[in-house]
């Protein structure tokens, strides 16, 4: 049957082969929902620094850094990954939030030298993710660029594939080390197909899915959102904890202070089937909210929850409202270890 | 018939205190004329943070308001948010220097430089 989003046929037993390319090979998920916005002007970093939670005083020519966008009280707008490349900056927005982080900007600008293009329609993006991913980019004639052959991460670059001129951006959008390929619209064929051809594995959305959950990687919608501070969702390496005043800061300088982030989000493993949205109960007591689930190949039903810190850490057990004699297991997520700070 | 007062237009003013610290500021700076830009940007702890500003003339497409001496010019999107607000100025050892009274503000954070609507 074919997927309603990537259009790929699998044959039975597909997911599991695409997730175990995205996690021992190389596999290659269709991302062209991803909101893609250019940001230029003299002031365009400045505002994003104002408005934003990480520090963005500089931001190097081929650097990116992830920032969340924060109100005043510290709720999430989106969570951006924004790069300086070409004298502008390419923004990456979670899906379908191009346009409200648009407005949020539009009606935060005053004076300021800056202009924001939805890119979103114009482009397609790729992510190319797994240990084989760098060889991937090798066989498809990408060699030498300081994106794939230095070892840090954030780094972006133009390179060329299947012809067409690509950003190549090395980041963690799926919560493990790995590859945005993004390419004009006209182009994004061409560059699947070559990527495929140099022995990438595509990927369902279902597969994507199943690999950002057993990441622990958050997303919009689920794991943050104008119900949530960038606490709570473990975006705490978007977080600068020197950089001064930004909306939002007081907030979050409060919650490290006096330790009252009140909810985290945790990994859990499921003993059996249930339904994202429903509650997690200790002896009966709403101790947390189930907000993605997916049965992980070679794992198992897995999911992703906001957990009531007083309720339980790693280890804890909870029921599953809704799923009678189904248990959620707590443990950390594993994007989050790998980039909080480490004297949290 | 008693007649409703015609509501009056909200504007932005500044006390005498005030402007006389802004006539002084100007006057240290060397400005024989100019105006007091005040507007608002976006940032700090509660999104929108105030801004002082001396220049020569004000803009074309400025609201500009004259009071105590001081020529006040505000553009047009900062007016939004600061309509009917008073500058005044908090002297004195544990004064806080010039002050917004601004009736839009729901929210001010703790040192009071910015605020929220």
């Amino acid at each position: 049957m074919a997927n309603p989003t990537t259009g790929l046929i699998r044959d039975a037993g597909g997911l599991a082969a695409e997730y175990r390319a995205l996690v021992d090979g190389a596999g290659l998920a269709e991302r062209s929902d991803v909101g893609r916005l250019r940001i230029t002007g003299a002031d365009a970093l400045d505002l994003l620094n104002r408005l934003t939670t990480n520090q963005l005083d500089e931001l190097p020519e081929g650097h990116a850094r992830l920032t969340v966008l924060t109100n005043g009280d510290a709720r999430v707008i989106d969570v951006l990954a924004l790069a300086a490349l070409d004298g502008a900056l390419l923004c990456l927005t979670s899906p379908g939030r191009a346009e409200a982080v648009i407005d949020w900007l539009d009606t935060y600008t005053f004076a300021e030298d800056i202009a924001v293009a939805d890119r979103t329609a114009e482009t397609a993006q790729l992510t190319l993710a797994g240990p084989g991913a760098a060889g991937v980019l090798a066989a498809a004639g990408v060699t030498g660029s300081p994106v794939v052959t230095e070892a840090e991460l954030d780094r972006v670059a133009h390179v060329t594939i299947a012809g067409a001129s690509v950003v190549l951006w090395r980041t963690m959008t799926g919560g493990a080390d790995g590859f945005e390929v993004i390419a004009e619209r006209a182009d994004g064929d061409a560059v699947r197909a070559a990527l495929a051809a140099a022995g990438a594995t595509p990927v369902s959305a279902e597969a994507w899915e199943a690999f950002r959950i057993a990441n622990g990687m958050p997303a919009y919608g689920r794991e943050f959102g104008e119900a949530n501070n960038p606490l709570e969702s473990r975006l705490r390496g978007a977080i600068s904890e020197d950089k001064g005043c930004y909306t939002g800061q007081e907030v979050i300088a409060r919650l490290l202070t006096y330790r009252k982030v009140q909810r985290r989000l945790m990994s859990i493993a499921l003993s059996g089937p249930a339904e994202a949205g429903v509650d997690l109960l200790a002896d009966g007591a709403r101790s947390g909210t189930l907000t993605s689930v997916a049965d992980v190949p070679g794992r198992g039903w897995s999911g992703l929850a906001l957990v009531a810190e007083k309720r339980g850490g790693v280890g804890s057990v909870f029921d599953v409202s809704g799923a009678p004699g189904v248990t959620a297991t707590l443990s950390e997520p594993a994007y989050a270890l790998a980039t909080e700070p480490v004297d949290d | 018939m008693a007649t409703a007062a015609k509501p009056q237009p909200l504007t932005i003013t500044i006390s005498k205190n005030a402007a006389e610290h802004v006539s002084d500021f100007m006057r240290s700076q060397g400005f024989e004329s100019g105006v007091l830009r005040v507007a608002v940007k976006g940032g700090g702890c509660s999104g929108l943070t105030y801004v002082l500003d001396i220049k020569e003339s004000a803009e074309e497409t400025d609201k500009v308001v004259e009071q105590h001496g001081v020529t006040l010019a505000v553009d047009r999107k900062s007016y939004v948010f600061l309509a009917g607000t008073e500058l005044d100025y908090s002297g004195g050892l544990n004064g806080k220097g010039f002050v917004f009274n601004n009736p839009n503000a729901k929210k001010a954070c703790g040192c009071g430089t910015s605020f929220s609507v």
